[in-house]
């Protein structure tokens, strides 16, 4: 296989964890069949060169090389008109066997065209696995999952694009540095103008009846109720089994109250936590409503 | 101004209706399967147009997006609106096709001055971007079941009506390779694998820098949550 390349999606100019899990995954499989790991970021100024610096991060977490494209319109959300040219570039510099990027309403926006620029197949809620010193691109888990791709000796048939869900591998932690390289873009596509700010919209879809479920949507500055276009949708209790409605949607999907040994048994959720729902929603809302210093001490990178 | 609107059980068609008089639905349907074209129309749609071939049957988002651009084409659309469903990939892989920008979950558009006007949430906030045609829109959301209504007329088209070859579509099944319950698909298909994480406070991290919740009031800013 010749190359991997793991798009870095940055909030606040760091790296989303699920991005690093991704490149994780991609170091795993990059050292048994071969290939060569690259990162890709989009900044919106040059990175440093300290050791908690995004190059430093990322060659810690993975790369082999990692890629770093820098313009002002890398500032905001990452979507296919600010970041496309940019991962293009990336794209056109190594061309990719394998391109991973953490979905996401970014990945989602960006995914498909440069899928479609490069021909590539294109799957969502994939699993990217080894199996007998090959990979394997599945969509979906358990007799739902459509195997896409698979690898020979010499690696995938063709370029795949594929958008794993967050919290689905581990990170790889190693001490190896990465080169760098500056990319150059090409002149920007015709592209939508930011108008600005619009208002509050609520993001956050908690799924669960009874007090415990609203009063967690009024912590988050969300909504009970599926709401059509949700970041987060968050399950409490019996409502964990809705969502499966939306098992192939961006958003990232929790479930509150499992029981730890039946896990599995919310595998349209990417994060659980085991315990009694309104006990979990109650410190959940704790959580929320600390200040800073009471939560988010040590957090760091996953 | 014209805008097509690539039906589905989504809220694609509702957007296109609020952005102009003269809405198009386009769907890839089979001859019995026009439900949505024909409950389209009686929302308001003044044409409905139905592309099919058995090639479309077992393609991928690539085919879709190659055949609906072309239908697109020759329909003239100024705006194509579709939904963000199944890895929202149609949406911007149909831009691409058209050479048009295209922004994906949306939730609202509105025509200002001959531009377009999308919003598009992040971050529990509403983000305003704006165009001017052509230009392709992904509507977030899904689940919309229209009423049932039939009596419309609805317009047929073959692949060689809009300038495509059935082969142009079918060598895309090789990235299909099979399900496993399928005889012949090998290996085992992963097991689905949520995170259990420790406590509520580490999924609140973690979202946090997932950029899914806001960051903390700090003492500062004198107020709750944003």
């Amino acid at each position: 296989m010749a190359s991997l390349l793991v798009v870095i999606e940055l909030v606040d100019e760091r790296p989303r964890p699920s991005s690093l899990e991704l490149l994780g995954q991609a170091r795993r499989i990059g050292t048994e069949v071969g290939a060569t790991v690259y990162a890709v970021a989009a900044c919106s100024a040059p990175p440093g060169y300290g050791d908690d610096d995004l190059i430093a991060v990322l060659s810690r977490h993975g790369a082999d090389k990692v890629l770093i494209a820098t313009s002002p319109t890398h500032a905001g959300p990452m979507r296919w008109g600010t970041h496309g040219a940019s991962v293009l570039a990336a794209c056109s510099l190594m061309p990719p066997t394998l391109l991973l990027l953490a979905d996401g309403a970014g990945a989602r926006d960006l995914g498909g065209r440069v899928a479609s620029r490069l021909g590539a197949a294109a799957v969502c809620d994939a699993y990217i696995e080894l199996e007998g010193g090959n990979v394997a691109v599945w969509q979906g888990a358990g007799e739902s999952a459509l195997r896409v791709a698979q690898g020979e000796d010499d690696g995938l048939e063709f370029t795949v694009l594929a958008l794993v869900p967050p919290g689905r591998y581990e990170v790889s932690i190693g001490d190896e540095e990465a080169e760098v390289e500056m990319l150059d873009l090409p002149q920007p596509e015709r592209d939508f103008t930011d108008l600005g700010d619009g208002g509050d919209w609520p993001t956050v879809s908690v799924l669960g009846d009874g007090e415990p479920a609203t009063a967690l949507a009024r912590a988050l500055g969300g909504t009970t109720g599926p709401l059509g276009a949700a970041e987060l949708r968050i399950g409490i209790g019996g409502g964990c089994s809705r969502l499966e409605l939306f098992a192939q949607d961006a958003s990232c999907r929790v479930a509150l109250g499992v029981d730890p040994a039946e896990a599995p048994d919310v595998p349209h959720a990417q994060y659980a936590l085991a315990g009694a729902p309104a006990d979990l929603a109650r410190d959940l809302c704790s959580a929320v409503n600390a200040r800073a210093g009471a939560v988010g001490q040590g957090g760091g990178q996953a | 101004m014209r805008v097509v609107a690539i039906v589905g059980r989504d809220r694609a068609l509702e957007v296109a209706l609020s952005l102009g008089s003269e809405v198009i639905a386009l769907a890839l349907a089979p001859p019995d399967g026009e439900e949505l074209l024909q409950a389209a129309r009686a929302s308001g749609a003044v044409r409905a147009v139905a592309v099919w071939d058995e090639a479309l049957r077992d393609t991928d988002y690539y085919g879709a997006a190659q055949t609906l651009a072309a239908a697109v084409d020759k329909l003239a659309g100024d705006v194509v609106v579709c939904g963000d469903t199944s890895g929202g990939f149609l949406a911007p892989a149909l831009a691409d096709r058209l050479g048009a920008p295209h922004l994906s979950g949306v939730v609202s558009a509105e025509l200002r001055d001959g531009a377009v006007v999308a919003a598009r949430p992040a971050g529990g906030r509403l983000h305003l971007l704006s165009a001017a045609p052509p230009l392709v829109l992904g509507v977030a959301g899904g689940a919309v079941t229209p009423a049932p209504s039939t009596g419309h007329e609805i317009e047929r088209v073959s692949l060689g009506g809009i300038g495509i070859a059935p082969a142009e579509l079918r060598w895309r099944r090789r990235f299909l390779i099979g399900r496993p319950s399928q005889k012949g698909t090998p290996g085992t298909p992963p097991a689905p694998r949520p995170r259990l994480l420790e406590s509520p406070r580490d999924l609140v991290e973690r979202l946090r820098q997932e950029g899914l919740l806001p960051a903390p009031a700090s003492d500062d800013d004198g107020g709750g949550p944003r």
